[in-house]
């Protein structure tokens, strides 16, 4: 309507914005300006207690940002004028920090091979398979340990061997070959020993030996990275002959050995059995014995993130496998919301002029019980339906259509019954909302309308037909295309009721369900079926979905009314 | 104006400074406290011997109950952040994708590694390699009501004529199927999940060929599987009532001792709902499978245990979790769980301590079984099986033949794991 | 409406009277018989919960609806010995309060931002609402996984709101308030006549009084609904919780609950009921409260007569 704007119009408007800043501000109560300060002083006192947290370890990156913004939030408020982001500011700084910021990370893992065996960082993933090359040597005795310190604070193992009872053999070694090697005590050493029984289980074991301190419970547990770090090697070279490592509850030490070696200067691990070599393979994010070879052979099964590219979109367009089932499920999803919205509507808008009538009696009662399924949190009321569809058991098919054993209704388990059954329950979920909706907007179309169509002669159903309907769908639509949006999406009506079943196709590589509506079908993909997560697919489906989705409702908006008014 | 903003900034410094002070407290105690990520079931069942034991110790055990649908992937996300447990509680099949997302490490039971048995340790293993302490084991085998059954089905022929005659009762989804309990089935037709080699499952499929068509067969049969009673798509009080039921001629059940005490109380069932009444134990028989297609039954077996995070070792609290993990190990405390819950503990020296006949039954028909497999591509495995097993029983193989159809899906599965 | 019945009683009652039953039928009769028949639709799966929830422990009421009356599964959830391994009743005080700062806070902030985009002309004005809304249509469905990476970022340097506090699950909830509730608000706001605030204005009011004293009461209608659909939304969600929360004694009611059902050979449907109905109670009787404003605050935005 602004476009329309005569400019006389315009100078109108112009001259009023001019007087409403001047205006504005002009006198503050002091109330009110307490009140701001308050406020301010509460955030500031956060961000300060924030930023001494960061500052303290020595995150500069992000101190420098929270301060930029706090920097930025105050002058908003402190400066005169600009009052819509006076008042959009804590809104829009929340949407930041928690939604969009969602939004850029799924964005993000589209392009990457997040997912079951690409989980963490590189780093990450060299740790853990660091971890899984140390064996312990299960032939290798379990021997009694008294960990304790020399002089310089430096930790050793004192061990012993009880696998003859009548005759314990000792041994004592450190972390350094060279000044403390691990051996069998001397003759000389062994006079200095005390034994005793192990805090363990009382087993008589070697307590304490001169020249070093054994560490007391609570010491143990003080330097226990240090300790279940400590690897005392069994030769000079500790890749070879191996080392002693604590047990995890810290009573006994047992021999372990690298079946694999990292090298960090090559990146590459070498397998101790055979001396094959394994690559860190950036395009692929395993180490594996080819680059660049998906099927040659890898290390181990843990991989890392790593940036992919296109990838997932190729699959998405590529993919046979994904292909064929993805038409069919992109086809129920725009029937499913389209029948969700027209169904609920068509039901509510009915409801609506039926109890637009004063003369009904217990007129709130019923809109109170009609409106019942929306007041009621929707998982459980889907988990109850659910209940209830069940083929043999199920409340719908046994009591209220009372059917016999073999004419059951397959409610959940056929494809087109299954849809159905969707359908109805999310009309029950629905309905109460166009009714309130419709009853709304019904009450607001002015009287005189209907008043002189009625003296021109128009019938009833003309009346809905050429006056109130039209008038209606105006008004509404934005609701509707919202309502449209939101079932594209209904993740939690199609998983807590089908989970996307009954199951399609078991010659496919992927679940494609009955029910699977696109967000549920991500949702497989990236948490449960297949080969394990695959985060980057789901993301990058994810990606898609908003495109189309948010396609169709910002071209929806622009024909309804909803741009022109915003003007 | 001034003043107010000055006033204003000191209180900002001083609630700041405050802030910091309760903030700074709880970092000290971290060290001795230990985060365990399971179920609720888990924790009911370990909870009281486990905070006595670690009072007695000076550690803080903090058990987050999680739902159990969605604690292996909210472990697996969490752990890399740094923000993840440091034990997790769960099903012994969980290990390859734990593994496979890096988020766990070896753990060694040192001197009490002799005290489990070779099948619960291999079912925490990855080639060779522990990764997790065993807590419980579990598996199926044939409950019968001896009310009933005075003598229970041993031969072939007596157990097809019992399915046959419709008084067997598997409790498995009609979509989904469940493969899990049908191995008492499919695996007496010389199928196995996967082939075996050197006592270890290899990562190719056992269930087709000649003897995949024969079981499909017998699936799609009319005096076959298809006269298995589903208790109404493994509705909890349908299994159990009829089971209970003198008048209901169903009187075997393919469960686990999960089952036992719910039969042990009242149900209904059934529209009009018969109200059945509960068994004694006395009345309850358990034992081995017989077997439908001539050759051994091999059930899974099915373990319980805890891994540690991959970032404990070397941490600050790296002995700590280990002493907790080790006590959860102890014939001790899995004794204290067998007496609150009876569970059937990994710990053979708690065993030893078992004499509830009823689950000494289970460990008798479980010598058989085999651990499930633990690959990354598992949850696949499952789906498509038992999906496939569903499909025929109810008749809906799509224009095929059951045999064809079951040799379809085996096909599809073996190329999907075969390109992971 | 309300007022207009108000105004002429007994026009209508002399009206009804002089109807003959017949016509009573044909006019209003069968839109009883229409209420009745889809209040029972409405009715039915609520009772379904109702009656399940008074069965004995674990018996999924089949057959027949209120065929017993056994109140043990409230009384077990709030017996104090089960509330160590339970917390129920902690969990329906921390639903509570979680839903109530978080519904409270919300109409709040996009109370304000509704306030901006219909009283002012700024640029980003049509882009800044359009993406708001579209905002709000991205599947999140790797919200799981993003929600980790940025809370357990933040708890390393800001434990106050990260994983395991309440701060951190309120400022998800809120990240995403701004996007569902200001386009609805935007509209309602915009029923209110501008003439109101430019009369205040030349009184010299500032624009904080006007807001605050002038133009929230007058949309006290849509605050009402935004207040409650955020409740709502905050009861009904167990995911983000489960996420964000560390310890039982954080969890609110919808997340605790699943812990009845969640594995396959203990579901305990009886008691999850129970829980239902105490979960579903607190937000049905405030539908009730407020239904009066639901309908105008709903449709006031969209419908401008």
């Amino acid at each position: 309507m602004a476009e329309q704007q005569t400019p006389e119009q315009k100078a109108r408007a112009k001259a009023r914005a001019k007087l409403s800043r001047k205006l504005e501000g002009g006198v503050p109560s002091l109330r009110g300006t307490l009140i701001k300060i308050a406020f301010l002083a509460l955030a500031d006192a956060g961000a300060l207690f924030a930023s001494m947290l960061l500052i303290a370890q020595h995150q500069w990156l992000y101190f420098s940002v929270l301060l930029g913004a706090t920097l930025l939030i105050n002058w908003v408020y402190l400066r005169k004028g600009n009052l819509p982001a006076k008042y959009l500011a804590p809104g829009v700084v929340l949407l930041i920090c928690f939604q969009i910021s969602i939004v850029f990370f799924s964005g993000f893992i589209a392009f990457t091979n997040y997912g079951a065996l690409h989980n963490g960082s590189k780093e990450d993933a060299i740790t853990s398979i660091k971890l899984s090359a140390s064996v312990t040597d299960t032939n290798a005795p379990f021997l009694y340990v008294s960990p304790v310190e020399d002089s310089q604070k430096k930790v050793a193992f004192l061990a012993t061997d009880t696998t003859d009872a009548n005759n314990p053999v000792i041994y004592l070694g450190g972390a350094d070959w060279n000044t403390l090697a691990w051996h069998q005590l001397t003759a000389a050493e062994l006079a200095t020993v005390k034994m005793g029984p192990s805090p363990a289980d009382g087993t008589e074991i070697a307590l304490s030996i001169q020249g070093f301190k054994t560490l007391s419970m609570d010491q143990v547990i003080a330097r226990q990275a240090e300790l279940s770090s400590l690897k005392v090697p069994l030769g000079t070279n500790v890749d070879k002959a191996g080392f002693m490592a604590l047990d995890p509850s810290a009573t006994g030490v047992q021999r372990t050995f690298y079946d694999a070696i990292y090298n960090a200067k090559s990146d590459t691990f070498t397998r101790q059995s055979d001396g094959k070599v394994f690559y860190a393979d950036e395009s692929i994010g395993f180490f594996d014995a080819k680059k660049g070879d998906q099927k040659s052979e890898r290390i181990s099964d843990t991989g890392w993130r790593v940036n992919i590219g296109m990838g997932n979109f190729n699959r998405i367009f590529g993919d046979k496998s994904l292909q064929k089932p993805l038409l069919g499920i992109f086809s129920w999803t725009l029937v499913f919301a389209l029948t969700s919205v027209v169904s609920t509507f068509v039901v509510g808008l009915a409801l609506a002029f039926l109890f637009n009538d004063d003369r009904i009696r217990g007129k709130k009662i019923y809109r109170s019980i009609m409106i019942l399924p929306y007041a009621f949190p929707a998982f459980l009321s889907a988990y109850v339906w659910k209940g209830m569809f069940n083929t043999d058991a199920g409340f719908i098919n046994t009591s209220i259509l009372n059917l016999h054993k073999g004419h059951m209704i397959p409610w959940l388990t056929d494809p087109t019954w299954a849809k159905f059954a969707i359908l109805l329950c999310n009309l029950w979920l629905g309905f109460p909302y166009m009714f309130l909706i419709t009853t709304g907007a019904l009450q607001a179309i002015p009287s005189e309308l209907t008043e002189s169509a009625m003296i021109d002669g128009a019938t009833n159903w003309q009346q809905f037909r050429l006056i109130k309907l039209p008038l209606l769908l105006i008004s509404l639509a934005p609701l509707l295309i919202s309502s449209f949006a939101f079932n594209f999406n209904n993740f939690t009506v199609i998983y807590l009721i089908t989970g996307g079943g009954p199951s399609g196709d078991p010659s496919l590589r992927v679940d494609a369900g009955g029910t699977d509506i696109l967000i549920s079908f991500v949702y497989k993909i990236a948490f449960s079926t297949g080969v394990g997560a695959d985060y980057g697919l789901a993301s990058a489906f994810s990606v898609l979905i908003f495109f189309i989705v948010g396609g169709i409702s910002f071209f929806s908006f622009r024909r309804t009314q909803f741009l022109e008014d915003l003007a | 104006m001034k003043i107010l903003k000055r006033t204003a900034a000191l209180a900002a410094v001083a609630v700041a400074a405050t802030a910091l002070l309760a903030v700074s407290v709880p970092a000290q105690a971290a060290t001795s406290t230990v985060t365990i990520w399971g179920d609720q079931n888990t924790h009911d069942a370990i909870f009281p011997s486990l905070s006595k034991w670690a009072k007695t110790n000076k550690i803080t055990v903090n058990y987050v109950v999680k739902d159990f649908g969605q604690l292996r992937a909210q472990s697996i996300t969490a752990i890399p952040t740094g923000s993840g447990p440091d034990i997790i509680a769960g099903a012994h099949d969980w290990t390859g994708k734990l593994l496979g997302a890096g988020v766990i490490a070896p753990v060694s039971l040192g001197a009490n590694a002799k005290n489990f048995s070779k099948e619960a340790l291999s079912g925490f293993s990855v080639y060779g390699k522990l990764y997790g302490v065993p807590s419980w084991t579990e598996n199926i085998a044939l409950v019968y009501n001896k009310n009933k059954v005075s003598k229970p089905a041993a031969t072939t022929a007596e157990w097809k004529k019992a399915i046959a005659d419709g008084t067997v009762e598997v409790g498995f989804n009609a979509t989904n199927g469940d493969p899990y309990h049908f191995a008492a089935l499919d695996t007496s037709f010389g199928l196995s999940q996967y082939k075996r080699l050197n006592g270890a499952w290899t990562s190719q499929i056992g269930e087709g060929g000649a003897n995949g068509a024969k079981f499909a067969d017998w699936l799609a049969a009319a005096d076959g599987g298809k006269a298995l009673n589903s208790g109404n798509s493994g509705d909890w009080d349908t299994l159990n009532g009829q089971l209970q039921d003198p008048n209901s001629k169903v009187a075997y059940w393919i469960t686990g001792p999960w089952a036992i005490s719910a039969l042990e109380s009242d149900h209904a069932y059934g529209k009009p709902a018969v109200k059945t009444t509960a068994l004694k134990p006395s009345e309850i028989g358990v034992t081995v499978f017989p077997s439908v297609g001539g050759s051994a039954v091999h059930q899974f077996s099915g373990v319980r245990g805890y891994w540690e995070s991959v970032k404990v070792p070397g941490s600050a609290k790296a002995l700590v979790v280990g002493k907790v993990l080790n006590a959860l190990a102890s014939s001790d405390i899995q004794s204290a769980v067998y007496n609150l819950k009876q569970l059937i503990p990994a710990n053979q020296v708690s065993v030893a301590k078992v004499k509830d006949p009823i689950l000494l039954g289970f460990g008798k028909a479980g010598k058989a079984a085999y651990p499930m497999a633990s690959f990354v591509f598992q949850d696949t495995t499952w789906s498509t099986l038992g999906k496939a097993e569903a499909a025929i029983i109810s008749g809906n193989t799509q224009g095929k033949t059951p045999a064809d159809f079951w040799q379809a899906a085996i096909d599809t599965l073996q190329s999907t794991i075969d390109n992971s | 409406m309300t007022t207009l019945n108000e105004l002429e009683p007994t026009a209508r009652v002399i009206k009804q009277r002089r109807m003959s039953p017949l016509k009573w039928v044909r006019t209003l009769g069968w839109k009883h018989v229409v209420g009745i028949a889809v209040s029972l639709y409405a009715l039915f799966p609520i009772l379904y919960i109702l009656s399940t929830s008074l069965t004995k422990a674990g018996s999924v009421s089949s057959g027949v609806l209120f065929s017993d009356f056994f109140f043990g599964n409230y009384t077990a959830l709030f017996d104090p010995a089960k509330q160590h391994d339970r917390p129920f009743t902690q969990w329906v005080i921390n639903t509570v309060v979680i839903a109530s700062i978080n519904s409270l806070a919300s109409v709040f902030i996009s109370a304000l931002a509704a306030y901006a985009f219909s009283r002012m002309r700024f640029v980003g004005r049509r882009g800044g609402l359009m993406t708001l809304i579209l905002i709000q249509m991205f599947p999140s469905i790797l919200g799981l996984v993003a929600i980790y990476g940025i809370l357990s970022e933040i708890t390393k340097y800001f434990p106050p709101l990260g994983l395991g506090s309440l701060g951190g699950l309120i400022m998800i909830y809120l990240g995403g308030s701004l996007g569902g509730g200001t386009y609805l608000m935007y509209g309602f706001f915009n029923t209110v006549p501008k003439e109101l605030d430019e009369a205040a204005k030349i009184d010299g009011a500032t624009h904080t009084q006007i807001y605050f004293k002038i133009i929230l009461r007058l949309v006290a209608p849509i605050l009402a609904v935004q207040a409650l659909l955020s409740f709502i939304g905050t009861v009904s969600d167990y995911i983000l919780p489960s996420v964000v929360f560390n310890k039982p004694e954080q969890y609110t009611l919808a997340l605790g609950l699943q812990f009845f059902i969640d594995q396959p050979y203990s579901q305990n449907w009886a008691m999850f009921c129970a829980g239902a109905v105490i979960t579903a109670t607190p937000v049905v009787a405030l539908f009730m409260f407020l239904q009066r404003f639901i309908t105008s605050g709903l449709t006031g935005g969209a419908v401008k007569g």
